[in-house]
């Protein structure tokens, strides 16, 4: 017995000697480590073109006003990452002044050090660690010539880099440059710009890696004359040409690029302008192709010999006859040019079909796609240039692991070709108000996918982990989990979205680019038409984009879209969703029915005592109230639905103003429960849960609550079993 | 000796210990509820008196999942809640947290917290993690007599099995410590290196091939050399029984003896066993899907349907225990197993 005890002590000593060595070892851990596809909307509206008053006078425009004229010819050495060659840009004066000055953005500089606004506003960094002197980027000005029949004058003394968005010295992403005398109103300058952009590791959607090249914001880009964005500025207009900054993305003038590009022969190349004009093979092994278009406001390519394109084309008219229903403005032909990745060509279908979808809807609702061509870019692993937009290019994003119930490619490819639409034709400040593009365009990909898809499925990967720049495992479809899309409740919002008020310049957010950028706008979006009705929305945003494309609107531009096309006084919508960071959250505080009492007590008439059983009650049994409640700041109309336990129904309209709203009966039945906002037209409510209460009887039980506790009871039962050992 | 005569004899066995695998299961719902029914409360008084209730009971709302979440962001307990309570996901969830060392991790982490800081992390990671080890001290006391039980000749009786559970808990007990350091390092010094480095490795690749593939693998590694582990600590188990052993650590080896001496048997009769196992989860996730759950009768057939997995899976455990300590004693029998790790000899 002795013995036993005497080894059961050593042992726990051993064991505890053990562990000190093993901690000491490994180290202490922190603490706190610790279909058929199609299924039509049967709610989308199917008018013929023209068939009713608001859409005759609808005309998209032709062409754009054309400011800017880029021809360019630069070489690629993949070697070096080297992009060398020069570019002249024609640009027409339509400031209604003459110009001297003229500030170019050189985005590649964000990338030349760890000194940069783009370096300082990630952290002093560029989210690559351990870069090679040979991973950063930049971009070199070798010389600006303002060209004249008459010759050509040297302007590359007046070249000087400016700051103006934070004043940081050490910027470069801005320079400007001063012509020999005025550019007068109405004229043209031409000028001729010699650069080298070497490309970077990609650290935002730009680089080289391996041999995959994504070219985009590499040359010398003119800023755009334009007047103040916001209601109240001060007019007048002046540059806009901001620096990079980490979140913002980019605005530029609509016109024409001409851009010829040389390349190793074995390499493919896809571009803004889908198919080349012309294909020149050179001795020395490369290819020089030139690409051509009108009406855009940027250039980006991209170049691998491991791209794999497919070319389909887009037919409107090939539909399969259960998507011609909706099939209400014909559309032209496009060709769709897909470049993938070798590893994902079990998903060319997704990308051509999320395409067409895309190009379907995004025509019939908002105006046709007027380019020939859209190329979509299927990117290289670990290039960071996915999920991004280009005028008629653009990238998605996948893994071959995707089951058909995720959405990916869809989501992605829907969304970055919908920002043809919203950034490419209608040109808003990226910078400034990027709700105009992304928020508008989260908006129209989320009724994209629910119009063209069956509802995808939440999809978890197991035993698998980041690497090769993406996530990999076994995908998890949950089969009973549709994925949400833009609903009440969100989380982002509730935690978040009093940082901000929405309408601020991109780079001025306490963190909250993404959310008002993309989620509250579109949320609003979703709220505005649910209060406008689905017709009116749409032609709110038909007429918007008419009457925009090719320009560079700003919110009030689409305010008063909404106010003269729903002729309807919108302001207080605004005011209380794009202009404010207040948040909505009705809700049902209490419902109380009491019954009426039976006269008791003294009673008179003129004086006369009466007899409490000669007193008329009014009938009824029950005294019923509903307190409807506003918890949050930001104030709308709201409907409260109220039910009695006999069925009968009343509907309520409340202005949401006061903190609090009774609505007392008298009835025959008790009130059985009351939703505020039962349409759910106030998407941007933060907690949906509390807008009903329903009279419950005491012994009530939640069989929802006990579905899931049962599930949780089973996961906690196998989590026991699988932990013990 | 065969596998399949050791696996068929075994199961024979666990045939005639039908209330001890009840009173497993009976242990493992018990501590179960003890998570379970505070969530459910909470839930309870959360949707009873919405409109949500309604609707939450035929479709899934991740949206009002957030809402509830949020409301109540200082209960762990909710937090904890995710999409893997659902369908088979349970299964695909636990299975990688073991194989990641999840909850030895975890534990490691509270016990050295707690001893070298005295500081004892709070919420819901506690309480799993506090139930977790009393678990881990249920199941040796539950080891102890089923090995117990399964080495004797005559049919056991359900106070020997309480009695020998006694008897036993204090050795098993101290294995389970054992268990618990030779995890750690297993997870923190080999499959965390791995984790880390995986993405590193994989970095420059062109495919997510490469690194899925260097995740299979390292998955398949894991899974054997766990395996193996868990098989020698079975055997350690076994030989304490048996072999009338005191010391858990040279129980320790004398298993690691046993499994490497026998290992291609050994482990062809573990893999058969854990197919067993493949086979229930299988054919759960299969009766669980055909069951629609939004009505009161259908999530009665769900609920009993998972404690029916439960048993089963109760049942496979006593299985193990059955068919090893079968094996043990049908080679202990047929030759002297080496006993090259002597107890220490101490003066009584």
């Amino acid at each position: 017995m002795m013995k036993k005890t005497v080894i059961a002590i050593l042992e726990y000593g051993f064991i505890l000697a053990a562990m000190i060595l093993i901690v000491a070892f490994v180290g202490l851990p922190p603490a706190d480590q610790n279909a058929k596809q199609q299924r039509l909307n049967p709610s989308i509206p199917k008018w013929e073109q023209g068939t009713e008053p608001w859409d005759k006078d609808l005309k998209l425009p032709k062409q754009s006003d054309r400011i800017v004229h880029y021809t360019m010819d630069v070489k690629l050495d993949t070697k070096s990452n080297i992009i060398s060659g020069w570019e002249i840009l024609e640009w027409k004066n339509t400031t209604g002044q003459p110009q001297q000055e003229f500030p170019f953005h050189l985005y590649h500089n964000a990338w030349k050090n760890n000194r940069s606004t783009f370096a300082k506003e990630s952290g002093w960094q560029l989210s690559r660690p351990d870069l090679r002197q040979e991973d950063y980027g930049y971009t070199d000005v070798k010389s600006v010539k303002v060209l004249e029949a008459k010759g050509e004058t040297d302007i590359t003394k007046s070249f000087r880099y400016i700051q103006p968005d934070d004043g940081n010295p050490d910027d470069q992403t801005v320079f400007q440059i001063r012509s020999p005398k005025p550019v007068a109103s109405g004229q043209s300058v031409k000028f001729k710009i010699e650069f080298e952009t070497k490309q970077p590791l990609p650290i935002s959607r730009t680089g080289a890696i391996r041999n995959y090249h994504f070219v985009a914001q590499w040359f010398p880009k003119i800023g755009v004359w334009w007047k103040p964005a916001r209601p109240g500025g001060s007019g007048g207009g002046a540059w806009n040409c901001h620096q990079f900054h980490t979140t913002t993305e980019f605005f530029a003038d609509y016109g024409v690029y001409d851009v010829k590009i040389t390349v190793p022969s074995s390499y493919v190349i896809g571009a803004t302008g889908g198919i080349p004009r012309s294909i020149e093979n050179n001795r020395d092994t490369t290819t020089t192709y030139n690409f051509y278009q009108e009406d855009v406001h940027d250039f980006a390519w991209v170049t691998s010999p491991d791209l794999v394109p497919t070319v389909r084309k887009f037919v409107h008219d090939n539909m399969e006859p259960d998507e011609r229903p909706d099939r209400h403005h014909p559309l032209r032909e496009v060709t769709v040019i897909v470049l993938t990745q070798p590893q994902h060509d079990t998903m060319i279908d997704r990308y051509f079909d999320a395409t067409f979808k895309a190009l379907r809807y995004y025509g019939e609702w908002y105006g046709q796609y007027p380019y020939e061509t859209v190329t979509v870019v299927d990117p290289a692993n670990d290039s960071r240039s996915g999920g991004m937009e280009y005028p008629t290019l653009f990238t998605g994003g996948t893994t071959r692991y995707s089951p058909k119930e995720q959405s990916s490619p869809e989501g992605v490819t829907v969304h970055e070709f919908g920002h043809q639409f919203w950034y490419g034709l209608v040109g808003n400040n990226e910078f400034e108000e990027a709700w105009l593009d992304e928020g508008f365009n989260t908006y129209s990909t989320d009724r994209v996918m629910k119009t063209a898809w069956k509802p995808f499925k939440a999809v978890q990967y197991f035993f698998g982990g980041g690497g090769a720049g993406t996530v990999v495992g076994i995908p998890y479809v949950f089969h009973e989990i549709d994925l949400p899309g833009l609903s009440p409740g969100n989380g982002e919002i509730r935690r978040m979205g009093k940082n901000d008020v929405m309408a601020r310049k991109g780079w001025e957010y306490n963190q909250t680019y993404g959310l008002n950028s993309y989620t509250k706008p579109a949320l609003s979006l979703i709220m505005l038409e649910r209060y406008l009705g689905e017709e009116m929305m749409y032609r709110v945003m038909r007429t918007y984009h008419h009457r925009y494309r090719f320009k560079h609107p700003t919110s009030q531009d689409f305010i008063n879209t909404v106010n003269e096309v729903s002729k309807k006084d919108m302001n207080w919508f605004f005011e209380n969703t794009w202009f404010s960071s207040n948040q909505f959250d009705y809700g049902i505080d209490r419902i109380e029915n009491r019954r009426i009492p039976k006269p008791a007590g003294v009673f008179s008439e003129n004086g006369k005592p009466m007899d409490s059983t000669q007193i008329q009650s009014a009938g009824k049994e029950y005294e019923c109230e509903v307190v409807v409640k506003r918890e949050g700041e930001a104030i709308a109309p709201v409907d409260v639905l109220i039910e009695f336990k006999n069925g009968e129904r009343r509907r309520e309209q409340w202005d949401g103003r006061y903190r609090w709203k009774k609505f007392v009966y008298q009835s025959d039945s008790p009130i059985s429960s009351a939703i505020v906002d039962p349409e759910v037209k106030l998407v941007l409510d933060i907690n949906y849960n509390n807008n009903s209460k329903v009279v419950r009887e005491e012994e009530y039980r939640s069989l929802a609550a006990r579905k899931y506790a049962s599930k949780w009871t089973f996961w906690i039962q196998n989590f026991f079993e699988f932990a013990s050992f | 000796m065969t596998i399949i005569s050791s696996f068929k004899q075994g199961l024979r066995q666990v045939s005639h210990t039908k209330r001890m695998v009840l009173f497993a299961w009976f242990v493992n719902v018990l501590f179960a509820l003890v998570l379970a029914l505070p969530f459910l409360n909470t839930l309870d008084g959360y949707l009873r008196g919405t409109v949500m209730d309604e609707r939450l009971l035929h479709q899934v709302d991740p949206a009002w999942g957030e809402t509830f979440r949020m409301d109540f962001e200082k209960s762990e307990l909710v937090r904890g809640v995710d999409n893997t309570i659902f369908g088979y996901a349970p299964f695909f969830s636990h299975l990688e947290m073991t194989l990641n060392g999840a909850f030895v991790k975890s534990i490691g982490d509270f016990l050295s917290g707690l001893i070298f800081r005295l500081q004892i992390a709070s919420g819901y990671t506690s309480i799993i993690i506090l139930l977790g080890l009393l678990y881990v001290g249920a199941t040796s006391f539950l080891a102890g007599g089923f090995i117990s039980i399964y080495s004797k000749d005559h049919r056991p009786t359900f106070t020997e099995f309480v009695a020998d559970g006694g008897k036993y808990f204090g050795k098993f007990f101290r294995l389970a410590l054992v268990a618990l350091l030779v995890y750690y390092l297993f997870f923190t010094l080999l499959v965390d290196w791995v984790n880390r480095g995986i993405p590193r490795w994989t970095e420059g690749a062109p495919s997510e091939e490469t690194a899925f593939l260097y995740y299979m693998v390292k998955g398949i590694v894991v899974l054997f050399l766990l395996s193996v582990i868990t098989m020698i600590f079975d055997y350690a188990r076994i030989r304490i029984v048996v072999d009338v052993r005191t010391s858990a650590v040279f129980a320790f080896f004398a298993g690691a003896r046993f499994t490497l001496v026998y290992f291609l048997r050994a482990y062809g009769l573990y893999v058969l066993l854990c197919a067993v196992g493949v086979v229930l989860i299988v054919l759960y996730a299969l009766l669980e899907a055909q069951v629609p759950q939004d009505s009161y009768w259908p999530l009665v057939i769900v609920f009993l349907l998972q404690q029916v997995y439960m048993i089963a899976r109760m049942w496979l455990k006593a299985g193990f225990y059955a068919c090893q300590t079968h094996f043990y004693r049908e080679e202990a029998k047929s030759e002297l197993i080496p006993q090259s790790v002597p107890e220490p000899s101490i003066a009584s």
